[in-house]
């Protein structure tokens, strides 16, 4: 086999093995599964990317509360909840719950605390009674543009290439 | 005992090794190994992100503040260090002896960057690496020139490159120490991570120093160019004869040289465009060497450990392919050449602008993007080593042949010159986008820095180099 014909099946195959996971709809960014004492908060803290769409999903063995917050609130919750009471708001809250699924975007970049609680700061939240273990998945939505560019670059790239390489051979066997 | 030949000039007699001790080459080639150790530790690995902790934490600066002010010291250490080469160079030609200047600069070396893990103060920690990276090049001006007093000059290119890949272990070597010191006073953070944990029971995820917030990395790392430099110490060096010129006499005399050599370039419309053009080349290549490790921990989000490896992938595909590079000099010439090598820095640029655009954080295993970050390591080596070898082909095509040396000297000015430039694009360039684009601001210096090479690459191919050699 020629030379050349060798080094184009063996880079079509590192692409194609590599592009595999780029081909997924959802790149995950944290992945955790958390004990959380009685009267604790756990949870993140995210910078947003404009235009991107994050997907969060948060599973817990016992109902709990969830507050997304930026910057200034999650301060001001955090004051709170070491029982400096400080007024706070929440962009999303979801009260008394133990699965929550839901899709974050932002028109602009920003830094956005989701705060799962298992204490009794939220007004008409969950109780918290005990130990809780949640999981929490924050993933990144791979919209086309994602995957798109880069392998559509690669792949015209390469199949320029082939057809290059295709077109010489011919020209030489004529 | 070694043959001595005795060469006579106009000016001084000088002695020169007509016959190469391997041995003495093995003790010279050693400070080659000790000093890469320093370059590697503390200008590629430590400082440009120890400054970006010590700015954020003690002063209350942003992380786009505190580079932009990194990059402003270091734009004006370059500056210091362009304008005293030339002098050091003349001292050095005229000195008895270069081994005492080599000696006592390491010890400044050594001395000033131990010191920079004791104070966690922004101030101190840039005069001291200023005095030791000051001092680093002006003993590199002195090792450099000690070549053809410790080799026969049949020997001196085999004795260069001998020293070259000594320098080379010293990078293997010392990235496995810092890999262990990572381990044991933890990693440091410069930025904070997109997505991080909070909780009321854990610290938060902050601003930490690691390794860098404790004086031993830095104590290690000297001690190993200490204990690596000692062979240096027993190297046998022969003396120049004559009487020596005052020392303000010779300053005097290279400022001189070096206007006039600017005012011939001048003249020679085929030199002079390539001279244009190396300067906004070879400054877009030293900025990205310059900053390789920040661009892969903080703008592609990768692990300290990963960055390291990184550097010595680079390494050692700059080993391996350089020499290729040379060979294809040779063969198409230097100009080809250099659109070679300008097309392997575009594709790493590139990869690079993409990498952190789209793939932030880049994930190791089995997957596209980590598979081109590889391919970024693997392209900037030869990349690199393939600008010195491009550069010195271009000059050697260009320059008559007597003035070689000259123009040589004055394209390695030229090239410490432009290093002061990038820095301080890169500077601006995250003190006005940072707030908004973040670690993507390092997508941007990317970029603007690639426009940059681009535009030396298309000067240098307005160069033609058989219209040179027909004026020769």
């Amino acid at each position: 086999m020629n030379k050349k014909i060798k080094i184009l099946i063996i880079s079509w195959f590192i692409v194609l093995i590599s592009a595999l996971p780029a081909l997924a709809l959802e790149r995950e960014l944290f992945n955790n599964t958390e004990a959380m004492p009685q009267d604790s908060y756990y949870g993140l803290r995210a910078v947003i990317e404009k235009d991107n769409t994050y997907h969060l999903k948060v599973n817990s063995t016992q109902n709990i509360d969830l507050l997304i917050l930026d910057e200034e609130n999650f301060l001001n919750y955090n004051s709170t909840f070491h029982g400096n009471p400080t007024a706070y708001t929440a962009e999303h809250l979801y009260t008394n719950t133990s699965l929550i699924e839901f899709n974050i975007t932002q028109t602009e970049d920003v830094v956005r605390y989701i705060v799962i609680e298992n204490a009794n700061i939220t007004s008409n939240g969950a109780i918290s009674t005990g130990e809780v273990n949640v999981t929490i998945v924050l993933s990144l939505v791979l919209t086309s543009k994602v995957p798109g560019y880069t392998l559509i670059i690669t792949l015209s790239g390469l199949l320029l290439v082939s057809g290059l390489l295709t077109l010489r051979k011919k020209r030489k066997t004529l | 005992m070694s043959n001595e030949k005795k060469v006579t000039s106009l000016e001084t007699e000088v002695e020169v090794e007509s016959n190469t001790s391997w041995l003495n080459v093995f003790k010279w080639s050693m400070y080659d190994l000790a000093n890469t150790i320093y370059s590697m530790v503390i200008v590629s690995l430590i400082i440009n992100r120890y400054v970006l902790i010590v700015g954020q934490l003690e002063n209350g600066l942003s992380y786009d503040k505190a580079n932009a002010i990194f990059s402003g010291v270091v734009a004006a250490m370059q500056i210091i260090i362009a304008f005293s080469m030339p002098v050091m160079g003349a001292v050095s030609d005229s000195a008895g002896k270069r081994k005492p200047f080599v000696v006592g600069l390491t010890f400044a070396i050594l001395l000033f960057a131990s010191l920079l893990g004791f104070w966690h103060n922004l101030t101190l920690v840039l005069i001291f690496y200023v005095i030791a990276n000051v001092s680093y090049q002006w003993s590199l001006a002195y090792y450099d020139a000690m070549l053809a007093f410790i080799a026969a000059p049949k020997d001196v290119g085999k004795v260069g490159a001998f020293g070259v890949a000594f320098g080379y272990f010293g990078t293997l070597l010392s990235l496995p120490v810092m890999i262990i010191c990572e381990g044991i006073w933890g990693t440091p953070i410069s930025q904070l991570p997109k997505v991080a944990e909070i909780a009321s029971y854990k610290p938060p995820v902050q601003l930490q120093y690691g390794y860098y917030g404790v004086p031993w990395p830095f104590l290690i790392a000297m001690g190993m160019f200490l204990v690596f430099a000692i062979p240096f110490l027993f190297v046998k060096e022969r003396q120049k004869k004559g009487e020596k010129p005052p020392t303000m006499q010779l300053i005097k005399q290279a400022f001189r040289q070096l206007k006039t050599t600017f005012k011939e370039i001048k003249t020679h419309r085929e030199m002079f465009i390539f001279i244009i053009g190396y300067f906004l080349f070879v400054d877009a290549a030293n900025v990205i060497v310059a900053y390789m490790f920040p661009i892969v921990r903080d703008g592609l989000l990768m692990s300290e450990t990963f960055g390291m490896v990184f550097i010595v992938l680079s390494t050692i595909s700059a080993v391996i392919f350089t020499y290729f590079v040379g060979m294809f000099a040779d063969k198409k010439g230097a100009k080809n050449a250099f659109f070679l090598v300008g097309g392997l820095w575009i594709a790493a640029v590139i990869i690079g602008f993409v990498g952190i655009m789209l793939w932030s954080p880049v994930e190791i295993g089995a997957n596209f993007p980590f598979i081109m970050i590889i391919l970024m390591g693997v392209l900037a080596g030869p990349a690199l080593g393939g600008t010195w070898v491009c550069q010195r082909a271009m000059i050697a095509t260009l320059a008559p042949k007597e003035k070689f040396g000259e123009y040589f000297g004055f394209s390695k000015f030229s090239g410490k010159l432009s290093s002061a430039v990038g820095p301080l694009i890169w500077g601006a360039t995250f003190l006005i986008f940072y707030r908004t684009w973040n670690y993507k601001t390092y997508a941007l210096a990317l970029l603007f820095i690639g426009l940059m090479l681009i535009i030396g690459l298309a000067i240098i191919a307005l160069v033609k180099p058989e219209r040179a050699a027909r004026n020769y």
